[in-house]
């Protein structure tokens, strides 16, 4: 690279790195430097006190046998692709409604967006009240309508899906501000030259606002992927990983053996591998997603 | 750490006693004598039977109050059935004929007879189903009481205590204890410190400004006359209580092996020698790995 010897550049250039110095030294103190930390700590046996001895890979050769991060795993994944794509397509479809000009069009977008400013700890006890067997409104409803109450949170096979349930609704309203964002950047004149050709409202919502949004969905698509990965507050709140560890995930087993069994270098070794599912999801999304700019090629 | 002559010795200074308690009304609502509450395993059962509301298949209000993940009940009953959690070498030993017994009999009570309304210990700690008028028999902490009593003084006349015994009485008290760690450079600080937290008078004002019981001996009379109600019960529970073991795995028995050994004998996904046998040897396995001591 070549030096650039432009004395009145240089200076301009200087100012640019001062103003993104604040931002970078953030990131330097609370992200970098306690990610080095971890990825060195899951190669020792720290305890939080005083054991810290250096004992290479076998944090990791457990993991492998440990059932209770392999059902975490599966948690995890179970949870990031039934979370991830409904709160895309329901984001969408709530986006494209509510650009047009529909009845009450900023309430419905006030109320879809809530849920989205709240924070998750509140939101995960409200919905557990819902979710309440004996008194909650979701089993009062189906009283009403003379179906048997369910044991949401403490079914195994039902606590999962209850989980998911609620993440989707509260997240879509995020999905949904982004899409509208994306929508005011497809020009009003491809619909018109569509309506022109005889498209109909369908064929103009798959051959121009989907192709047209990619960039956006592939935005959303990434966020979402390292959100779901990380999911942790609502199952702590509203099931603590149970019944039977039907809800637990990677990064609640991580919480617990941190925090719960002062077992700091194994839980490191899990948030490393954690790390890596992660930064791998998002380069794949990066190279085959092509960054969602691939539209100009076609 | 607060090792002497190979012997790890440590001054409790806040006991954690759970009581076993009751509602008289609730007692005489199910047709039950509310000045005779159960001292044996057979007529708890009984009695939690006839103590339970339900709205079809929903428990409304649950004769016994059992959180799925709390071992609050279990361990108390296993220790009364003849178990241990702890063998002499301070290895791990909960699948014993003890707590075999105790968890048969606790999982009859959850998955047969439907006695419980489903809670985890987590909402069990931020709010006591008995303390909402949802359990009619339950294990809590004193504060609770003492702030249901607070709120609603005229409970007093409602709440009674139950005391249970099989092979021996046992209930859960924990103790928080005091060390000096034998690499402090302050031992003699420490010991001034520990000297002053445990003088009679400064343990007494503990007690008033925030009700942890008193462990001085000298003080445990004017400790059971300031509240005869609560406080002769605390005693008595501390006297036959056990805690958690003193060990670095005792975490691991509290909060995972023994709480998901209950939960599989609950929900039915192994009987509760099963259960109590594979979550031992997991739990050997993770000390294994973790290198516990």
């Amino acid at each position: 690279m070549m030096k650039d010897k432009n004395p009145k550049r240089k200076r301009r250039y200087a100012g640019v790195y001062w103003m993104v110095l604040p931002s970078y030294l953030i990131y330097f103190i609370f992200v970098f430097i306690p990610l080095v930390v971890t990825v060195y700590l899951s190669f020792t046996n720290y305890d939080l006190y005083k054991t810290h001895d250096f004992v290479g890979l076998s944090n990791y050769i457990r993991l492998v046998h440990d059932p209770d991060f392999l059902i975490a795993a599966k948690n995890t994944f179970v949870y990031a692709f039934f979370v991830i794509i409904p709160q895309i397509i329901l984001g969408l479809i709530i986006a494209v409604v509510l650009n047009r000009k529909v009845l009450g069009q900023r309430f419905h977008r006030i109320v879809f967006y809530m849920p989205n400013v709240t924070s998750m700890v509140s939101i995960s006890m409200i919905w557990l009240w819902m979710y309440d067997p004996t008194q909650g409104v979701l089993n009062q409803a189906l009283k009403m309508v003379g179906l048997p109450g369910q044991r949401w949170l403490f079914n195994p096979k039902l606590a999962l899906p209850s989980i998911i349930v609620m993440s989707i609704w509260k997240l879509i309203g995020y999905n949904m501000i982004i899409y509208l964002a994306g929508l005011q950047q497809v020009p009003e004149e491809l619909y018109e030259a569509a309506t022109i050709d005889g498209a109909s409202a369908v064929q103009q919502f798959f051959r121009i606002t989907v192709p047209m949004l990619k960039p956006t969905t592939f935005f959303l698509f990434v966020i979402a992927c390292v959100q779901s990965f990380s999911v942790f507050d609502q199952v702590n709140v509203m099931t603590q990983g149970g019944p039977m560890n039907a809800t637990t995930t990677i990064v609640h087993q991580i919480f617990e053996h941190a925090f719960s069994e002062f077992q700091m270098g194994y839980a490191s070794s899990m948030a490393t591998v954690l790390l890596i599912v992660c930064v791998t999801l998002t380069l794949s999304n990066f190279k085959y997603g092509n960054q969602g700019n691939d539209l100009g090629a076609s | 750490m607060g090792r002497y002559k190979k012997k790890l010795y440590g001054l409790g200074i806040y006991p954690t006693p759970a009581v076993f308690v009751y509602r008289k009304d609730f007692f005489k609502e199910a047709g039950l004598n509310p000045e005779n509450p159960p001292t044996s395993w057979k007529e708890l059962a009984v009695d939690a039977v006839k103590l339970t509301k339900r709205d079809g298949k929903i428990v409304t209000r649950a004769g016994l109050n059992m959180p799925i993940d709390e071992i609050k009940l279990l361990q108390p009953f296993g220790i009364q059935a003849g178990g241990n959690f702890v063998d002499k070498n301070g290895n791990p030993t909960f699948d014993d004929a003890g707590y075999v017994e105790a968890l048969t009999y606790l999982t009859d009570l959850f998955k047969n007879k439907q006695v419980a309304i489903e809670q985890t210990k987590d909402r069990e700690n931020q709010q006591s189903l008995f303390a909402v008028d949802k359990a009619a028999m339950s294990i809590v902490q004193p504060t609770w009481i003492a702030q249901l009593l607070k709120n609603d003084p005229s409970l007093k006349d409602k709440i009674g205590f139950i005391n249970m015994k099989r092979k021996k009485a046992a209930v859960w008290s924990g103790c928080e204890l005091l060390f000096i760690s034998s690499e402090s450079k302050h031992k003699k600080e420490s010991w001034d410190l520990i000297q002053f937290i445990m003088a009679k008078q400064e343990m007494w004002n503990r007690y008033k400004t925030t009700k942890c019981p008193v462990v001085r001996k000298s003080l445990q009379d004017q400790y059971a006359n300031d509240d005869p109600f609560i406080n002769k019960q605390l005693l008595n529970a501390i006297s036959v209580g056990q805690g958690a073991p003193k060990s670095m795995w005792s975490q691991l028995y509290v909060y995972k092996y023994l709480p998901q050994a209950q939960q599989e004998a609950f929900y039915g996904m192994k009987t509760p020698q099963q259960a109590l046998k594979d979550n031992l040897a997991l739990m050997k396995a993770e000390i294994k790995a973790s290198n516990m001591k």
